[in-house]
C-alpha cells in the first residue's frame, strides 16, 4: 500500500468527528493497512488499553474448574481451598473408577456365592480407607515436598481431603450395598470402616498416610479373607454385635485422641 | 552480611548410610553454594533447610526460627520457597495452573492478587509463551523452569533450589544466573549444583559437602586458592599427581604437587574443589 | 504502539501461535488491534462502557477461537466480524444504550487530500453515498461496509428487519439514479 492516511485524517477520525463516506473509507482502508491501524490505535489512551488487556488476562488465565471444585464451592468451601481439595488424587475418575470396579466385584459376589455378602462386609469398608490413602502423601501426590515446605497446614489439607474423599468413595459403597441381598444387616460394615478410617488417621502420624491407609487395610482384610477362604465362620463374626461395639470403642477413642492433638486442632481452626 | 541460616552438629541417617555427619556452617544473605559428590548429602541437607525433613540431631536455625517447632515452622515456610530435585506436577495442570495451586499453598487468597504474582514469576522465567500448556507436555528443561517459577513465588526471603540448572540448555543457564543474582540481592538462595562454573559466575559463599561433612566455607577466590601452586600442564600424563585428564586442547591438566619445572597454570574453581574432595564424580565430569 | 515494522510476524502466523496456546501472540494481537476496534465500535454505540466490554469479549473469543481462523481474508476483518456481533449481542441484552447519531458535517470543505482518500476506496460512490439521508447511509454501512445480515443490521439500528431492506432497496436506487 503505497498511500497512507494523513494524521489530520486520523486524528478527525478517532475524535468522531469525521462523517459520512469519509469514515467509511478511512474504515475500509484500516482494514488492509497496517501501518494506518498503528496511526488510527494510537488515538486511545493507554490507560484505557492496559486496563481492558488486564481485564483479558485474568479472563483468559482463570483455571479450569472440575466438577468436583463445583461442588466443593456449592457446599461453601472458599475457591482456594477447593482448589486444593479437588487436586487429590483419589478424586480423579481413574481412581473412581478403580474403587467403583472393586464394589462392583463385591456386589457380583455377594449375588452368585453363598458366602458373597461376607466378602461384601469385608470390602466396603476398605474401600473409603484406600480412597484416603489416595488423598495426599509421598508418593501419591506429586506435588508433596512443595506442599511441605508452604505454610498453608498439612494437616487442614489431609483432613479436607479426607472428608471430601470418604463423602465420594462412601456414598459409591452405599450405593452399591443396595444391590446386595440380605438386607438391613449390610449396614453392618459402616461401623467397621469408620473404626478403621480413624485408625488410619492417627497412625499417619508416624507413617505417610498411603503407608498408613494399605497398612490398617491390610491388617483388617487379609486375615479375614484368609479365614473366608478356610470356610471359617466369619459372617457371624462380622455380623455380630460386640464387633459393631468394638468398632464404635475404637472409633471414638481415636477421634478423642485426634481432637486432642494440637496440631490438630490448629488445623480446624479456620485461618483467615 | 546477616546470617539467614545456621547449621550446627546435624546429623541425619536412612537405614545403614549416614548422610549427613555432623554438618556445620552459616548461610547468609546473597548466593551461597552447595557443592559437592554425589552421595554427598546435599539433598538431605537442603530437605532439612526447607522444613521437609527433620535432623536426628543438631541445630538448625532459619532467621532466628527453630524448625523443631511447629508454630516457627510455618513462620519459616512463609519466607521461603523451594524447588525440589525432583519436582512434581498435578496431572492435567497447565503450567500457569500448577503455579496457581501452589500459590494457594502459599497462603495467596486473592485470585486477583494471586493471578498478578504468577504471571510476574512466569514472565521472570520467560515462559509466558506456554504457560497455558500441560506441564507434563513440556521438555525437562522447560517443567524444571516451572518448578523454579513456582520457587519465587511471593519474593521468598529464602530460597532453597536443588540442583537449579539440571536439564537447562547453556543459554537457558546465563538467563538463570541473571534472574539467581537478582533473587539474592537483599535475600538468601542457597543452591546446590554439580557445575562449578554456576558457582564461579554467581556465588558470594561456597559451601563443600562430601560424605555428609562440610570440607570448606568460604569465597570462590579461597577455594580457588587453595589450589594454588598445584595445578600445571603437560604434553603427556605425568605419574604422582592426584589427578589428571586430557583437556580440550590435547594437552594433560595436572593436580597435586608439581615436579619442578612444570609448566604451572592459574588454578580454577574446579580445581580447589577436586583437589579438596580428593576424586572424581561421573555427574561433575569437567 | 507504534508503527508495525516490517520485521514482525504477520497476523495469520501469530493467530496460529495463539491458537497453539502463546499468550504472548494474544498480547500482540491484542496491541495491534484493541484501539481500532475500540473506535470503530465506538462510533456505533455511545457507551463506552459497553464498548469497553465487548473488546474485553472479542480478545478472549480471539483467544479461545483462533483455530477457527480459515486463513481467509485479513486478521483485522476476522476479528472486525467477532467484534461487531458481540455489540449486537450486547445492545440486545441492554437496549438502554443509545446508538451514534449521525452528526452534523461541520461545513468543511473537503481537502484536496480527502478527495483522493475517497477517490481510492470509493469513487463516485463516495460522493453519492455522502448525499444519501443518514437513515439510508446507516443501513449501507451496516450491510455493505460492516458486513452484517439484515437481521444483524436491524438489530445495530434498532429498526426492523423489514424496515432495513426497504431502505437497503431505496439507497440502491437512489445511488443507480446518482450514478446513471
Amino acid at each position: 500500500m503505497s498511500w497512507h492516511i494523513s494524521e489530520q485524517l486520523v486524528a478527525s477520525y478517532a475524535t468522531g468527528e469525521l462523517q459520512g463516506a469519509r469514515a467509511a473509507s478511512v474504515e475500509a482502508h484500516v482494514m488492509t493497512c497496517a501501518e494506518c491501524r498503528s496511526a488510527v490505535n494510537a488515538g486511545v489512551a493507554p490507560e484505557r488499553m492496559r486496563g481492558i488487556w488486564s481485564a483479558v488476562e485474568d479472563e483468559v488465565d482463570m483455571p479450569r474448574r472440575s466438577w468436583t471444585e463445583r461442588v466443593l464451592a456449592t457446599l461453601g468451601m472458599s475457591d482456594s481451598d477447593a482448589r486444593l481439595v479437588s487436586a487429590a488424587p483419589s478424586l480423579h475418575t481413574s481412581w473412581l473408577l478403580s474403587l467403583a470396579a472393586v464394589l462392583v466385584f463385591a456386589v457380583w459376589a455377594s449375588n452368585s456365592r453363598s458366602d458373597g455378602t461376607t466378602l461384601f462386609l469385608i470390602l466396603a469398608p476398605i474401600v473409603p480407607v484406600l480412597a484416603v490413602g489416595g488423598s495426599y502423601g509421598r508418593g501419591i501426590d506429586p506435588t508433596f515436598e512443595v506442599s511441605v515446605a508452604s505454610p498453608y497446614p498439612t494437616m487442614r489439607l489431609v483432613l479436607l481431603r479426607s472428608t471430601a474423599v470418604v463423602a465420594a468413595s462412601g456414598f459409591l459403597a452405599l450405593v452399591a450395598s443396595l444391590f446386595v441381598p440380605s438386607g438391613g444387616d449390610v449396614a453392618a460394615w459402616l461401623l467397621p470402616c469408620l473404626a478403621l478410617l480413624s485408625i488410619t488417621l492417627v497412625v499417619s502420624r508416624w507413617f505417610t498416610l498411603p503407608l498408613a491407609a494399605a497398612g490398617v487395610a491390610a491388617v483388617y482384610a487379609l486375615p479375614l479373607l484368609a479365614a473366608l477362604a478356610n470356610h471359617r465362620d466369619v459372617a457371624h463374626l462380622l455380623l455380630s454385635a460386640s464387633l459393631q461395639w468394638v468398632a464404635l470403642a475404637l472409633a471414638v477413642g481415636c477421634l478423642a485422641l485426634l481432637t486432642h492433638d494440637p496440631m490438630l486442632r490448629s488445623a480446624l481452626r479456620r485461618n483467615r | 552480611m546477616t546470617t539467614a541460616a545456621t547449621v550446627s552438629e546435624v546429623r541425619r541417617r536412612f537405614g545403614r548410610t549416614q548422610a549427613l555427619d555432623g554438618a556445620t556452617f552459616e548461610i547468609g544473605t546473597g548466593v551461597t553454594g552447595l557443592l559437592g559428590p554425589n552421595g554427598a548429602g546435599k539433598t538431605t541437607l537442603l530437605r532439612i533447610l526447607a522444613t521437609v525433613s527433620a535432623p536426628d540431631s543438631g541445630a538448625v536455625s532459619v532467621f532466628g526460627h527453630d524448625p523443631a517447632s511447629a508454630s516457627q515452622r510455618v513462620e519459616i515456610r512463609r519466607r521461603l520457597g523451594y524447588l525440589p530435585q525432583d519436582p512434581g506436577f498435578q496431572r492435567g495442570f497447565s503450567a500457569f495452573e500448577f503455579i496457581d495451586y501452589v500459590a494457594i499453598l502459599k497462603e495467596m487468597t486473592n485470585r486477583q492478587q494471586r493471578h498478578a504474582e504468577v504471571r510476574r514469576v512466569i514472565d521472570a522465567v520467560d515462559l509466558t509463551s506456554v504457560s497455558g500448556k500441560r506441564v507434563r507436555a513440556l521438555s525437562g528443561g522447560m517443567r524444571r523452569r516451572v518448578a523454579l517459577a513456582a520457587s519465587l513465588l511471593g519474593e521468598p526471603q529464602f530460597l532453597v533450589l536443588d540442583e537449579p540448572t539440571a536439564g537447562l540448555d547453556p543459554e537457558q543457564r546465563l538467563r538463570f544466573r541473571e534472574l539467581v543474582s537478582r533473587a539474592g540481592e537483599g535475600r538468601a538462595v542457597f543452591l546446590s549444583t554439580h557445575q562449578t562454573e554456576d558457582v564461579a559466575a554467581l556465588c558470594q559463599d561456597v559451601v563443600v559437602l562430601d560424605k555428609g561433612r562440610v570440607l570448606f566455607q568460604g569465597t570462590p577466590s579461597d577455594l580457588s586458592a587453595f589450589a594454588a601452586g598445584r595445578v600445571w600442564l603437560a604434553d603427556e600424563r605425568v605419574t604422582g599427581a592426584e589427578l589428571v585428564w586430557r583437556t580440550g586442547e590435547g594437552r594433560f591438566r595436572h593436580l597435586g604437587t608439581p615436579p619442578s619445572g612444570a609448566d604451572l597454570v592459574e588454578p580454577t574453581l574446579e580445581d580447589g574443589y577436586l583437589l579438596l574432595v580428593g576424586r572424581f564424580d561421573e555427574e561433575a565430569a569437567a | 504502539m507504534s508503527n508495525v515494522p516490517s520485521t514482525e510476524p504477520p497476523d495469520a502466523a501469530l493467530l496460529r501461535q495463539v491458537a497453539d496456546g502463546d499468550r504472548r501472540a494474544l498480547e500482540q494481537i491484542y496491541s495491534r488491534h484493541a484501539g481500532w476496534l475500540l473506535i470503530r465500535l465506538g462510533r456505533r454505540c455511545a457507551d463506552p462502557g459497553l464498548v469497553d466490554e465487548v473488546v474485553q469479549d472479542t480478545f478472549v473469543a480471539v483467544w479461545r477461537g483462533a483455530g477457527k481462523y480459515t486463513g481467509q481474508g485479513e486478521v483485522a476483518a476476522w476479528i472486525w466480524g467477532i467484534g461487531v456481533r458481540r455489540l449486537i449481542d450486547a445492545l440486545r441484552r441492554s437496549p438502554r444504550a443509545d446508538l451514534v447519531a449521525e452528526l452534523p458535517q461541520h461545513g468543511a470543505e473537503i481537502s484536496a487530500e480527502e478527495r483522493v482518500l475517497l477517490g481510492v476506496q470509493y469513487g463516485d460512490l463516495a460522493g453519492a453515498l455522502d448525499r444519501l439521508s443518514p437513515e439510508l447511509r446507516a443501513v449501507v454501512q451496516s450491510t455493505v461496509l460492516d458486513g452484517l445480515t439484515t437481521a444483524e443490521a436491524g438489530r445495530l439500528l434498532g429498526i426492523p428487519q423489514g424496515t432495513v431492506k426497504t431502505r437497503m432497496k431505496r439507497a440502491r436506487e437512489v445511488l443507480r439514479e446518482e450514478l446513471a
